[in-house]
């Protein structure tokens, strides 16, 4: 406030800053609930997805855990070898209201027995149902990443926004108005200093020309 | 020498230490593997489990101490075997799917290029290759090379490797090279279970002394045809799973045949090619009048409910088990309680696994009853 200047250029300045402020805050307003209903449509695809994902990692644990007693830690850790790949995700992003959002590709990570690297003849079909069942839940974990981070970035996008919000109608918006008030009221201040003045100098000079009247009205009488 | 009197006292004497049905029973209704553990305790497992334990917590320390079960008792087996050749081989076939388990493990490792430390953790010192053996192949730089140290020390399993790995070194197909080792396996003891002359160990062991033993057929004798059966059976149950399992895949009924494994008793070369890629209901119908389909009858319901193949295999494991574990009501002066033995013994192991995993997991009840097999 004190570096304010008091000026009627400062005056408009800031009044054209409260509007722009105003704009900006009805924009981040719309943003923002606009944002919110996205975020709330993906919430419950994220919530069945956790729900299948938590499925699907309850079947693969007794899955594996079934393969494991029965053919033995070793049977399986031979098999795993055999049976390592390494899986390549594509990637790709979208804009959901300015916010960036990757897109996993969904490709089926499922592999048929005979394309796992095992002999079949020579590997249980429990194996092969606690390979189907990881790679079911692999499946799960991959759709629900991008949907995951959609939504984390959904979210984080939310709280920039609201914290925005909160910033120009709590903190900017009312100091700039306290700014025009004060520039407002220094201004009428000088406005009315300036009248007061003016009636003084009026007076006076009222008084001056009422003294050399009455001066010349002497000297004629 | 083929006496098994004495490896058949000592067998006995070792079958009183495996837990019975009711033991079992007992130890299924343990609250944990905690508690599981500390039944074990006072069992003949003790001092492997104490040793498992002291490596790895829960249910891994378990079967760690599980693990060394096995290579002490088939140790202590080989040992009482010793004295008789015929038994000796008779137990080497039987143990021998460890030696494909090793070798499988040790070309998916190079296959991977995998470290040896982590292709070692996966090796069991069961069946012909001693424990510094398969720590020399584990370090071995190259699949080609496994193969070339197998082949100087002699393997069987050397022959169908090295002319399976000019393909493999084109293609990198590990499962073609698998299947070859898998279908050599079965050949292998197939041949040393029926030729009379010459080359394999059993059969030589067989043909020392001959004039003493009881003959059955080509120069067989009793025990060497009870272990035939053994394998026999084990032959066509691969065969039926694998059918099982090939009818989810859509193949060609003649690429199908390159899966087949000779030597069974109940599905011919023709009869696999013929119900490949058919339905489970087929499948009964081509398997009509033999002792699996009833086994397979029973199992429908359940298969038909969920769909897993693994319950109709573990159904025909237990036929398998079954009937090698019946053997004990066999003749006791031939290998049948060697067998029935270390069928029920490996039986049991895979009980205790599953107890202590279903534990840990909190397997439902039902699902962990369908998989043990207490006979």
């Amino acid at each position: 406030m004190a570096e304010l200047h008091a000026t009627r250029t400062e005056l408009l300045a800031r009044k054209n800053q409260i509007t722009l402020a105003e704009q900006g805050r009805d924009l981040l307003k719309e943003k923002r609930d606009a944002l919110v209903i996205e975020f709330m449509a993906i919430m419950d695809r994220v919530l069945e997805g956790s729900r299948q994902l938590q499925i699907a990692a309850e079947n693969a644990r007794q899955a594996l855990a079934l393969a494991n007693a029965v053919d033995g830690t070793v049977t399986i850790r031979s098999a795993a070898m055999a049976a390592r790949s390494r899986l390549e995700i594509e990637m790709s992003g979208t804009y959901v209201m300015g916010v960036p959002c990757p897109t996993i590709e969904r490709r089926s990570v499922h592999r048929t027995a005979l394309t796992r690297g095992y002999s079949i003849t020579g590997v249980s079909s429990r194996v092969d149902e606690a390979a189907e069942a990881f790679e079911d839940e692999l499946e799960v974990i991959i759709r629900l990443a991008g949907i995951e981070t959609k939504l984390r970035r959904l979210g984080t996008e939310i709280q920039k926004t609201r914290r925005r919000v909160n910033a120009l109608e709590n903190v900017i918006l009312p100091d700039l108005r306290q700014q025009v008030d004060y520039i407002e009221m220094v201004l009428e201040e000088r406005a009315r200093e300036d009248l007061f003045r003016l009636k003084k100098v009026k007076k006076a000079l009222t008084r001056h020309a009422r003294g050399r009247m009455s001066g010349v009205e002497g000297h004629a009488t | 020498m083929r006496d098994y009197g004495y490896l058949n006292a000592r067998l006995r004497a070792m079958k009183t230490r495996l837990l019975s049905r009711a033991a079992l029973e007992s130890l299924s209704k343990a609250e944990g593997v905690a508690q599981l553990m500390t039944a074990l305790l006072s069992t003949a497992y003790k001092p492997d489990l104490e040793w498992g334990r002291l490596r790895q917590p829960g249910a891994a320390g378990l079967e760690e101490g599980l693990r060394r079960h096995v290579v002490v008792t088939v140790q202590k087996v080989a040992q009482y075997a010793a004295a008789n050749p015929e038994a000796s081989a008779i137990l080497r076939v039987l143990v021998s799917r460890w030696d494909v388990h090793n070798l499988r493990t040790l070309l998916r490792g190079q296959h991977i290029s995998a470290p040896s430390f982590e292709i070692r953790e996966s090796l069991l010192p069961v069946g012909s290759l001693d424990e510094s053996q398969l720590e020399e192949l584990s370090g071995q730089s190259s699949m080609k090379a496994v193969i070339d140290l197998l082949l100087v020390w002699g393997s069987p399993y050397a022959r169908p490797l090295l002319a399976g790995y000019p393909d493999y070194a084109k293609t990198h197909d590990l499962s073609a090279l698998e299947l070859k080792l898998d279908q050599f396996h079965y050949r292998y003891l197939c041949d040393v279970t029926r030729r009379r002359w010459p080359g394999s160990c059993l059969m030589a062991a067989v043909a020392r002394r001959r004039p003493a033993g009881r003959s059955i057929s080509g120069g067989r004798t009793f025990s060497v045809s009870l272990v035939r059966e053994v394998v026999r059976r084990e032959i066509d149950v691969v065969n039926i799973v694998t059918l099982l399992r090939l009818s989810r895949e859509g193949l060609p009924p003649e690429e199908c045949r390159r899966f087949y494994i000779p030597g069974g008793k109940a599905v011919s070369e023709e009869s696999f090619v013929k119900l490949a890629g058919k339905g489970v209901g087929e499948l009964l119908t081509g398997l009509a009048g033999t002792p699996y389909a009833k086994v397979l009858e029973e199992a429908l319901p359940r298969f038909l409910e969920r769909g897993a193949v693994s319950l109709l295999e573990r159904r025909l494991e237990e036929y398998l088990v079954t009937q090698a574990v019946s053997l004990f009501r066999g003749d006791l002066l031939s290998s049948a309680v060697m067998i029935a033995y270390l069928y029920a013994k490996f039986n049991e192991l895979t009980n205790l696994r599953l107890l202590a995993r279903g534990k840990e997991v909190r397997m439902p009840e039902a699902r962990l009853k369908e998989a043990l097999i207490l006979v």
